[in-house]
């Protein structure tokens, strides 16, 4: 992903409908909104939703009313997407009992699928090559099995800690088979 | 959060993990917002855990391979008058290696393809009484008592060794039928004589990961 500066600039050519601008407008923030609404959306349905509600409301308040702080555009982005949570919640609240169990994810819409590509995998596949089996299969029971972690660390006599290195130093490997920033396909 | 908070509390990994109290993660998530280089992290943390996820599920896919038996030639079939003398030093080292390796492996191998018997037994969950006892030496037959109402896609078996709790062997199952058990086929010879465990949990349905039973058995 390249790396734009926020700055007056930046918001100037985005209100004017620059492509240029706004596709790295939208693919920068596009991934960062659906990594947070992951963790609070289950649907696909409503996290393309909010995803789409939160670009339409900034650019309409660029628009309009411009942007004080451009190098805090993304504090913006983000206020606005948690608002749009916000009255997602609230008429989910009206609609629905809150305490029925969220459908799980059905694997074919689930929006992690816009991540995983052929060159990605292939690269994950390497570094998970170079573990070793238990670190393999530790993943494997954490992100695939979806176990609970505490009792994965149990199982494989490792602390939580032990996990999070794991998981540092494969992610790094990944980023530097891929040879740029942010994992870019 | 500040930048150097962020890196000095593993914060990409805790948040990726899913690991952050929800004012901590609101705190990160206005951070790496603002952060371009945070937010690359997070990034490639997401996508790797996508990618690795997809690796990780399409190993777990069956693949089915046909065990073709390897054909035998005729020995003496490679004898040749011009070459009888160069071959006879191959020929024996060849029969040495068919009668003491190649032979036993392919009589275990037939063994296990043949239909034996098995032993097989009901395991209900961790109770008082003494665990079911495995004769060693023939294939076992684990049937699971599970019920959970979480109605999960499947389960995952784990094996551990009761006195070491090391993990033996894990097998991933499809949900059996309503009311039928879920049955393991252990060969022979894969367990050493001692205690073990078998731990059930879900595979999707409403409560993944849920701990479905604990089943403890012997071979003797």
């Amino acid at each position: 992903m390249d790396r734009y500066p926020f700055d007056c600039e930046y918001v100037a050519r985005l209100k004017d409908g620059d492509p240029e601008v706004q596709r790295h407008f939208t693919g920068y923030f596009g991934e960062l909104l659906v990594i947070k609404l992951r963790a609070r959306l289950r649907s696909p349905q409503l996290i393309e939703d909010a995803r789409q509600e939160t670009f339409l409301r900034v650019l309409t308040t660029l628009r309009r009313n411009g942007l004080e702080h451009p190098e805090r555009l993304g504090a913006f982005v983000l206020s606005v997407c948690n608002n749009v949570l916000h009255e997602m919640f609230r008429a989910e609240k009206r609609t629905t009992d809150m305490e029925d169990a969220p459908e799980p994810l059905d694997e074919r819409d689930d929006p992690e699928r816009r991540y995983v590509t052929e060159q990605r995998k292939a690269q994950v596949r390497n570094v998970l090559d170079e573990l070793s089996a238990k670190d393999r299969e530790l993943l494997k029971q954490v992100f695939l099995e979806e176990r609970d972690k505490d009792q994965v660390c149990r199982d494989f006599q490792v602390d939580r800690n032990y996990l999070r290195v794991l998981l540092h130093r494969a992610r790094n490997r990944f980023r530097a088979a891929l040879g740029g920033s942010g994992g870019g396909a | 959060m500040e930048h150097e908070t962020a890196t000095r509390n593993q914060a990409v990994e805790r948040y990726v993990l899913g690991e952050m109290p929800l004012e901590e993660r609101e705190s990160f998530e206005s951070h790496f917002f603002d952060c371009p280089e945070c937010a690359d992290d997070v990034r490639s943390a997401a996508a790797f855990v996508a990618n690795a996820r997809a690796v990780l599920r399409d190993d777990a896919l069956p693949v089915e391979k046909p065990v073709q038996p390897r054909e035998r030639q005729a020995w003496f079939a490679w004898m040749r008058p011009a070459w009888a003398p160069a071959m006879a030093g191959v020929l024996l080292a060849i029969a040495g290696y068919e009668s003491f390796v190649a032979m036993p492996l392919r009589h275990q191998l037939a063994a296990a393809l043949e239909p034996r018997q098995a032993a097989a037994q009901l395991l209900r969950g961790e109770t008082r009484a003494e665990p079911m006892q495995f004769q060693s030496g023939r294939p076992m037959v684990l049937n699971l008592e599970v019920d959970s109402t979480a109605k999960p896609s499947g389960y995952l078996v784990t094996i551990t060794d009761a006195a070491s709790g090391a993990i033996a062997y894990t097998v991933q199952a499809t949900a059996p039928d309503d009311d039928q058990a879920l049955s393991i086929l252990i060969p022979d010879r894969s367990l050493r004589p001692g205690r073990y465990t078998v731990v059930v949990r879900a595979v999707g349905g409403s409560k993944p990961g849920e701990e479905v039973g604990r089943y403890p058995f012997e071979v003797k």
